[in-house]
């Protein structure tokens, strides 16, 4: 990729530091400077995307076929072409149950991919790999684990007795789970505050001459 | 006592956001450089590449983040291009991920500028990939279709790293570095269909999500989250950014776990006069 001119990299470096600091002055308040840099975000990547699918998606798979004189069967373009026109009828009230047809033909053929492999991959195979004969205390965890968070999900008898014990059991290891990510997502937080530190430090402070 | 535990109920949030601010600082100033205790999913990622021979296949790096996790999956990416280009392991890149070229491509010239590594004969970048799990499942049909010309145009024919490619059967594995669904769908559409090795380095939200994969066998290794860049910075000890970081992590966690035994205790020590 060819690097920007020094002046437009110097440009673009304040321009993210500027933005950086008017997104956290939310933290003090609501104010004008973080509202512009959030409206900023979405304009930027409503653009960004929208070049990004027309020239990934819609040029190459549609458009360039279109123009190329050697393409054989065009006519089976248009059917495409016309279901992707259909989706836009949802912008007409009227005709808004056209666009229907489109997602009911993308949904058809998303499943038809998904489901097979998925059910081999992540029912399946997770299945089998909780099916463990127990020869150390993480096989003993793993099995009382999935049959005591399965029992706390089986509400077709009331939990009482043995039932309820389990179902006691589960929701000790469902804890621990949701105590787990929340951890593992504070901690990711943390990074992207640790992320913007970085760039202002090490990135942009040398920028203005101050070393770091 | 009871004033001060008041005071510490109702102290205004804004304060703890400046605290956790000046905490997060305090490693840029003095990096304390502190080691991570390293866990065998990170090592065994590190190992996979250790042992890849130089002569054999590529390892195809599918860099699918973007920037707002860039501060995770970023250092990841420096901390195994790092490793590969040292070792003359042979890397193709994609991403699957409209937001990810610009970083595979800094991560990628910045660190073969400082290891030597030639584009096109040690590595190239295929650019972005258009469809995702779509794609995914092309490349296991058939990789020149899915990116017949590199980043830059050049078709995949004349990029010798590249040109011999057919699918996942070219390659020694999979390192997919996501804050998405992507090393799920890397097993679903390219590991059942041809039995390629998957490894995966994601963020720390994804972390718990992906621990079941790596359980079960289906994930090869597993880096998560910065914790996870730090160890294998570690590993090739080279410390960058990531320890940097997992400085400033370390420090904001004590201060949090102690913010936390604070509001308890400030909570139960007033609960009674109050009621």
């Amino acid at each position: 990729m060819e690097a920007w001119p020094p002046l437009m990299q110097q440009i673009s470096l304040h321009a993210a530091a500027l933005l950086t600091f008017c997104i956290f002055s939310f933290l003090y308040k609501d104010n004008p400077f973080y509202k512009f840099a959030e409206y900023l975000v979405v304009g930027v990547s409503a653009g960004y995307y929208t070049v990004i699918f027309y020239n990934n998606y819609v040029k190459p798979n549609l458009v360039d076929h279109f123009l190329d004189p050697t393409y054989p069967n065009k006519i089976i373009l248009l059917i495409p072409t016309i279901l992707g026109f259909m989706l836009w009828t949802r912008m007409i009230p009227k005709y808004a149950w056209l666009s229907r047809y489109s997602l009911a033909a993308y949904l058809g053929a998303a499943a038809g991919l998904a489901i097979p492999r998925t059910m081999e991959t992540v029912i399946l195979k997770q299945l089998s790999s909780t099916m463990v004969a127990p020869v150390n205390v993480t096989d003993i965890v793993i099995i009382v684990g999935v049959l005591s968070t399965l029992i706390y999900f089986f509400f077709s008898k009331a939990h009482k007795g043995v039932l309820g014990a389990g179902a006691r059991v589960g929701i000790i290891f469902i804890m621990v789970s949701f105590g787990a990510t929340f951890g593992y997502t504070v901690m990711a937080r943390v990074s992207l505050l640790i992320g913007r530190m970085t760039f202002l430090i090490k990135d942009w402070l040398p920028a203005l001459g101050i070393p770091t | 006592m009871y004033k001060f535990l008041s005071f510490i109920l109702h102290l205004d949030r804004r304060w703890i956001f400046l605290l956790i601010f000046v905490a997060t600082m305090i490693p840029f100033l003095t990096p304390l450089g502190m080691d991570v205790k390293l866990t065998p999913e990170v090592k065994r990622v590190y190992d996979f590449i250790e042992t890849m021979d130089p002569e054999g296949k590529p390892l195809l790096l599918s860099i699918d983040y973007d920037p707002q996790i860039s501060a995770e999956c970023h250092p990841m990416a420096y901390a195994v291009l790092r490793h590969a280009f040292e070792r003359g392991v042979k890397i193709v890149t994609v991403s699957l991920h409209p937001a990810a070229p610009a970083l595979a491509l800094d991560a990628l010239e910045t660190v073969a500028a400082e290891k030597g590594a030639v584009y096109g004969k040690d590595y190239c970048f295929m650019g972005y990939g258009a469809g995702f799990a779509f794609m995914m499942a092309k490349m296991a049909e058939s990789f020149p279709e899915s990116f017949p010309k590199d980043y830059y145009g050049t078709p995949i024919g004349d990029i010798p790293v590249a040109r011999n490619l057919q699918n996942y059967d070219s390659f020694e594995a999979v390192l997919t570095l996501a804050g998405n669904k992507a090393p799920e769908y890397y097993i679903i559409y390219g590991q059942s269909k041809s039995g390629v090795l998957v490894f995966a380095g994601v963020t720390a939200v994804m972390a718990a999500d992906y621990y079941p994969f790596y359980g079960s066998g289906q994930l090869s290794g597993l880096i998560s989250g910065l914790k996870g860049a730090t160890e294998y910075e570690q590993l090739i000890d080279h410390r960058d950014r990531a320890f940097v970081g997992m400085d400033a992590q370390s420090i904001v966690h004590l201060l949090i776990v102690a913010l936390i035994i604070l509001g308890n205790i400030a909570y139960f020590g007033t609960r009674n006069r109050q009621a």
